[in-house]
């Protein structure tokens, strides 16, 4: 289509305009029907959670908001939201702790096995979780962390993940800047507060949002660790058969919603962050 | 990148090297230093180990406990029988001999094989397209970018959710739109049509995630090149194939893997649309691990079909890497 710009002739400027204006046009077009496609499915669903029926759907007439009333005030459902915001904001938190102080010491403190160390952690980091997944359930079965908040929250935060992330960022920081630090009296403890953690706020947000979005959507973990109704987190709720809520597809489709609303939010707020999240996640290997 | 994991590669040996060779690391160092941009020779204060502890300390344990304690314990349970109720027993090659023998096993690799097949080439196809869509300059590129990034935004239960409502029988949307059209098509009736629609919902939660990173790919293109190669008269298909294309390879080859990393452990979507069925047609390999681990089987025997479904995807992703390291090569 473009090639035509190769071989313009000189002067050509209306006809070229046109064809960038077609090239445009036809970019859009793309564009929408590709919108349409991913985010299609989505409207259709909060479509279906507006109706107060047992089977999906999908007219725009008598829409309501019965099924939100209904599940804001569901003690159960109420005690879901908790559980997932309690559990991706703990995870997040611990994460974004840990991994900044071990990625200060991998970055910047020399002592003997670092090396050797951080290869054995970056080696699982694309170990699938499978693989961990049998012996990990038996230890925490063992610990007596099954159907309690620390068997959701604390194995979620073993990754090596964010360790690589931020210790990419703590190496990029100049020595000269520690070692002035240094010459002025600052042991390991100060250089961490007062050079290191204002430096790092940016990636340690990535690497949070990043954390916090996978833990508010993961299944498999949750599903294994709550036992019991009013443990368990949105995703494992919702896809659980069992539940008060699982007959009737119009509640399901807005504790659908209801999940999706915050991770939107994040969207919106932190576009930025995301996209780097992505990249950062991807570099992961 | 490449830089650093090259840094870190360097120095294995002298890192891994014992105590007593102290002084030919010294004078291998400044060698190894020049190619990278690593800062000079590294002097090694072993005394740094306890002052570094408190930073430490924290992640070792988490990272011991509930990774690398629980691999090395999966690969002791293949070789182990009975459960931890009941005790275990040392039981040689016996879960192995099983695992080879096992054809449910064997369909399932089958299943997750087919899976594999649609969904690593529709990704990257896709995606690529997406990303190239999204990294050209037009108004509203961003409202795009925003509604294409929806599906990434929903956990796995929801996605399926949606498609299952969609193909729903009486009230699916979708489903009457293919009616309509002439199709009566066995969304999750027929094993094959199921697998294959696991696929489509499975490319679809990811368009949005894969999509941004061939975006900033196409995004980091030198212009300068391109202008270049226009100027040479290279038209829109031949700057698309013979300089972008090449250039983002690295990033297909990262999201190949990944692909094919997420393809491997399927489960979240059969737990919520077929529970395996119908039938055993869409048992995946992690769901068969499940099963066997959670709801009455053998627990070694999990562990030991988890282990063989690690080896096959690093040798999967072994050899994705390696042909486009040696394509690379030769380019």
């Amino acid at each position: 289509m473009s090639s035509v710009i190769a071989a313009r002739p000189l002067g050509a400027r209306p006809r070229r305009n046109a064809r960038r204006g077609a090239r445009a046009a036809a970019i859009h077009l793309t564009a929408i029907v590709i919108s349409f496609v991913c985010a299609g499915p989505v409207l259709l669903l909060v479509v279906a959670s507006l109706h107060d029926s047992v089977f999906a759907d999908f007219s725009l007439t008598n829409l309501t908001v019965a099924n939100y009333e209904r599940l804001l005030s569901n003690e159960v459902f109420l005690r879901w939201i908790v559980n997932s915001v309690l559990v991706a904001l703990a995870v997040t938190a611990l994460t974004v702790a840990v991994d900044v102080l071990a990625a200060y010491a991998f970055a910047k403190v020399r002592f003997a096995g670092r090396d050797v160390t951080f290869r054995v952690m970056l080696a699982t980091m694309m170990l699938p979780f499978s693989a961990t997944l049998v012996p990990v359930y038996l230890l925490a079965s063992e610990l007596g962390m099954i159907d309690r908040y620390s068997g959701l929250i604390i194995p979620a935060a073993a990754g090596p993940f964010g360790v690589y992330l931020l210790r990419q960022f703590v190496r990029g920081i100049p020595d000269s800047l520690l070692e002035a630090a240094r010459i002025d009296g600052a042991g390991h403890a100060s250089i961490f507060g007062r050079i290191i953690l204002p430096l790092c706020r940016q990636p340690m947000a990535v690497l949070a949002i990043f954390t916090f979005v996978a833990n508010w959507n993961t299944f498999l973990w949750p599903l294994l660790m709550a036992q019991s109704e009013h443990m368990m987190t949105l995703p494992v709720g919702i896809a659980t058969t069992n539940t008060q809520f699982a007959q009737n597809i119009s509640l399901l489709t807005t504790g659908a919603v209801i999940s999706i609303v915050p991770m939107a939010l994040l969207f919106v707020l932190f576009q930025r962050y995301f996209i780097r999240g992505v990249l950062a996640g991807a570099m992961k290997s | 990148m490449q830089v650093d994991s090259g840094g870190v590669l360097q120095n294995a040996g002298p890192a891994s090297a014992p105590g007593g060779s102290a002084a030919p690391v010294r004078t291998a160092g400044p060698p190894g230093a020049g190619s990278g941009d690593r800062p000079p020779p590294r002097r090694r204060r072993r005394g740094e180990l306890l002052p570094a502890l408190p930073f430490l300390v924290a992640k070792v344990l988490l990272f011991g406990t509930f990774i690398a304690f629980p691999f090395v314990y999966t690969v002791y349970l293949t070789f182990q029988r009975g459960s931890l109720l009941t005790g275990l027993s040392f039981a040689g090659l016996e879960n192995y001999r099983n695992v080879v023998r096992d054809t449910l096993f064997h369909e399932t690799l089958r299943n997750t094989a087919l899976f594999m097949l649609v969904v690593i080439p529709l990704t990257l196809v896709v995606t690529c397209a997406v990303g190239l869509l999204l990294s050209s300059r037009i108004r509203g590129i961003g409202v795009y970018r925003s509604l294409i990034y929806t599906p990434s935004l929903l956990s796995i239960v929801v996605a399926g959710l949606i498609w299952k409502m969609l193909i729903d029988r009486e009230t699916g949307p979708l489903d009457r739109v293919t009616t309509a059209l002439g199709f009566d098509v066995p969304w999750l009736t027929d094993g094959t049509t199921a697998i294959v629609f696991l696929s489509v919902v499975t490319v679809w939660t990811s368009i949005g995630f894969y999509s941004l990173l061939f975006m900033s790919a196409f995004n980091n293109v030198d212009p300068d090149l391109v202008d270049a190669a226009r100027i040479d008269g290279a038209g829109g298909w031949q700057v698309l194939t013979k300089i972008k294309l090449p250039l983002i390879r690295p990033v297909a080859q990262v999201v190949l893997v990944l692909v094919t990393i997420n393809a491997v452990q399927l489960f979240d979507l059969v737990y919520v649309m077929t529970q395996g069925g119908p039938g055993t047609a869409t048992y995946t390999a992690m769901w068969y691990v499940y099963q066997n681990a959670f709801n009455g089987g053998s627990v070694p025997y999990a562990a030991t079909m988890s282990l063989v479904l690690l080896v096959i995807t690093a040798v999967i992703a072994g050899i994705f890497i390696n042909r486009s390291r040696s394509e690379a090569d030769d380019v």
